[in-house]
């Protein structure tokens, strides 16, 4: 076990949120955390990254987690360059000089490096968050939304880039939107819908038992169940 | 913070209007002992403009990195807020003080041409003082805010109640009230008010506290003792720590349950 949620609320003053969320998330494994917009994903994953706490509820974290962290709603400082920004956040890692230029160079940002983000597109500033993410020892990597302004190439070199964490035994967690993404990618999924984890589980299981063919008819299915 | 062009923009103006004001007084009223025209505009010039733009800047600087969403993704990585509120100050600290460094520089250089024109220790120790004092209270001012907006709200409002509003209140308080009344509202304005409390060191470290009045004796008197300039230095980083440890506690505040 990486982690477990019992009973976790976080309602903001517009009543949107996390409602009572209870989930268990394993070790090494690649989970999609699936839904629309407003449905809590980002919330979720600002608890487990400890960024905010739960209104109520607990988590009960496995052994000692060392968590790597994407967001989707950085805005980095526009008057440093790609190689600045590794490098400041690679010092508070601890992460050596070589280790940042491959990182760099896998999300393909080393030939633009010097240039400040203020010139950046907004894929390549995902890239850059990206590559941060990358940065430095962990077992646990949360990417939240990580397509999100990435072109066809640079959603496939993701794929690879998660597929290539999984491989080295960390657990990837990531929120989308997009359910053929997740269902490309993940082998775990949480379904969530106006704050309520509304599924969860393997995702062949949960199609089966469902008799769903794929993760956007068990969405469709599962929300006008809730309606 | 240095690269900023805001930053740089100010920079520039800054020593322009320093180095033209001081070269104006100077040619208008040569230098004479004392507390005079041209070392009280030169002072109002310092508490005016310092302090609008280390609020200003300084405030942005920490509400932009919460709006941005910078501060969360650092409250990831193995930083503390107490660190990241204290890399904040030295930053902007350098900032200003490379900027002052600049003006003066310009003033003594201009006065190598023009003559007599010079700076006393006095204006520079407290020119670095506003900006040691101020700088921290940008910082408090940037924790509190929602967003850059708001942070640039609140840094105006808090420097035109200090550099005037309050101000005015008193002397409209005086139209009425008993001289006694007065100076008690005045010497509480002195401790509440960052910008009278460096206004009233200068009068202290220039040895000019008469300027207060008569009135003033037995306070004048306690702060230009040794043991007052020793409160008067504790007060002052007072105010220093006061406002980062603050900023610190509510950035910490920020994001926990409402």
């Amino acid at each position: 076990m990486i982690v477990k949620g019992q009973k976790i609320a976080r309602i903001y003053s517009n009543d949107r949120g996390l409602k009572d969320a209870s989930f268990l998330l394993n070790e090494g494994e690649i989970i999609a955390l699936a839904g629309g917009n407003g449905a809590g994903k980002s919330t979720l994953i600002r608890l487990l990254t400890g960024q905010e706490k739960p209104t109520s509820g607990q988590l009960e974290w496995g052994s000692e987690q060392s968590v790597n962290y994407m967001p989707d709603d950085v805005d980095f400082p526009l008057t440093l360059s790609a190689e600045e920004i590794i490098n400041l956040l690679g010092s508070l890692k601890k992460v050596g000089q070589a280790e940042q230029e491959t990182v760099l160079k896998r999300v393909g940002l080393w030939e633009e490096r010097k240039q400040t983000v203020r010139h950046y597109s907004k894929g390549m500033r995902q890239r850059l968050n990206l590559a941060q993410a990358l940065l430095g020892p962990s077992n646990f990597l949360l990417l939240d939304e990580p397509t999100n302004g990435l072109d066809p190439y640079w959603v496939a070199e993701l794929k690879k880039m998660v597929l290539e964490q999984k491989e080295l035994g960390k657990t990837v967690l990531f929120s989308t939107h997009l359910l053929s993404f997740a269902q490309e990618l993940a082998e775990e999924v949480l379904l969530l819908h106006q704050g309520n984890i509304i599924t969860q589980g393997n995702l062949e299981h949960v199609l089966r038992e469902n008799d769903c063919k794929n993760l956007e008819e068990l969405f469709i299915m599962k929300i006008q169940n809730n309606l | 913070m240095l690269r900023s062009r805001w930053m740089q923009l100010v920079a520039l103006l800054f020593v322009f209007v320093f180095a033209s004001v001081s070269l104006i007084q100077q040619m208008a009223l040569p230098e004479v002992e004392g507390f005079t025209r041209q070392s009280a505009a030169a002072l109002n010039l310092q508490l005016f403009l310092l302090p609008l733009f280390l609020l200003t800047i300084g405030s942005m600087s920490i509400a932009g990195d919460v709006e941005s969403g910078w501060l969360s993704l650092l409250k990831t990585y193995p930083i503390t807020l107490r660190q990241y509120v204290f890399g904040k100050y030295a930053a902007l600290l350098l900032s200003f003080f490379v900027m002052l460094a600049l003006s003066f520089s310009v003033v003594i250089g201009t006065g190598a041409f023009v003559g007599q024109l010079g700076i006393s220790w006095v204006f520079v120790v407290l020119s670095f003082l506003i900006v040691l004092i101020f700088a921290a209270i940008a910082l408090l001012i940037g924790a509190i805010a929602k967003s850059r907006l708001h942070a640039l709200a609140l840094s105006l409002v808090l420097w035109a109640s200090w550099l005037l509003l309050l101000s005015y209140a008193l002397m409209a308080i005086g139209t009425f009230s008993a001289g006694h009344v007065l100076q008690k509202l005045l010497i509480v304005n002195i401790h509440i008010n960052p910008a009278e409390w460096l206004r009233f060191g200068y009068f202290l470290l220039s040895k000019q506290e008469a300027v207060l009045g008569p009135a003033f004796y037995s306070f004048t008197n306690f702060y230009s003792s040794p043991f007052g300039l020793f409160v008067y230095a504790c007060l002052s980083v007072l105010w220093i720590i006061l406002s980062l440890g603050f900023a610190v506690f509510i950035l910490d505040r920020k994001g926990r349950v409402e």
